[in-house]
């Protein structure tokens, strides 16, 4: 299994790639930091930042991507030059409608359309919310099939 | 949640939500089970949305460790250097749960132990 990680070389990410470091896959870090590639020898880096990328291209195709640092909808435009069969976005628990009771499930309602853009003109580039976007401009590209989406929860570590 | 740890580790002062928080419930998820769970995910080829929360947890449990730790102080602030919790509308107030067994029965690492790693490792 060949695995690209955008974002692995801190916290969520970098903790997902020393799982599956150590259960066999080929795991590649994208990243922006040429040090972090000295501190992680066990694994292929690409060195390319996904807001200003120009004519990056990677040609082959990785069974699995998984993106850890999208935090707003233009962020996923560098998706266009990389090829996968399947993505998992580590998302927010902020998804989810603040109306929703206690004890909801992922069939909970997402904030809707109307108010993502309240969110988005009130709370500018607030992670959460900034969040369902990215999720949203996946769905529109019927990416649902390939798609697994991470609601997470205040996580603690390093 | 970092910088809380941070500013700990600096002047051994805990900044925490105001006290009538502190009976909330409230969820905490150590990145370490994030990435087991993130795996398992991966290696069953499932899907669609996956709630990873924990497990219920009150923000006493928090402190309390913290002062286990040596805490000499806690700053109660609901303002900017705290904006978690500055609204009673936030999803961040609500507790979630899954409707996959395999992250209910998940064997998640107690918030102590993730407390007191994540301290040490500062």
């Amino acid at each position: 299994m060949n695995i690209l990680i955008i974002g692995g070389t801190r916290f969520i990410g970098r903790h997902i790639a020393l799982h599956l470091f150590a259960s066999g896959p080929t795991v590649t870090l994208m990243h922006r930091s040429e040090s972090m590639a000295l501190e992680l020898p066990q694994f292929e880096h690409l060195i390319v930042d996904r807001r200003n990328f120009e004519n990056f291209k990677i040609l082959r195709t990785f069974d699995l991507a998984i993106d850890t640092c999208a935090y707003v909808p233009s962020d996923l435009a560098i998706l266009n030059s990389i090829s996968f069969h399947r993505y998992l976005f580590i998302s927010s628990v902020a998804v989810y409608r603040s109306s929703i009771p206690d004890n909801s499930s992922e069939t909970a309602p997402r904030i809707s359309k109307k108010m993502r853009s309240v969110c988005v003109m009130n709370m500018g580039f607030k992670r959460g919310k900034q969040k369902i976007l990215c999720c949203t401009k996946f769905l529109i590209r019927s990416f649902c099939d390939l798609l697994s989406f991470l609601a997470q929860r205040k996580t603690l570590g390093d | 949640m970092t910088r809380i740890v941070d500013k700990f580790v600096r002047n051994n002062v805990l900044y925490a939500p105001l006290s009538d928080f502190n009976s909330l419930i409230t969820q905490f998820i150590d990145v370490r089970d994030l990435a087991q769970l993130a795996l398992r995910i991966i290696e069953s080829d499932k899907t669609g949305a996956f709630n990873l929360v924990g497990k219920n947890s009150k923000w006493n449990d928090f402190i309390s460790i913290f002062a286990s730790l040596g805490a000499s102080d806690v700053v109660n602030s609901a303002d900017e250097s705290f904006p978690l919790f500055d609204s009673t509308k936030s999803t961040g107030l609500r507790t979630l749960r899954s409707r996959h067994d395999f992250i209910n029965n998940h064997e998640y690492i107690s918030l102590e132990k993730t407390l007191i790693d994540w301290f040490r490792s500062r």
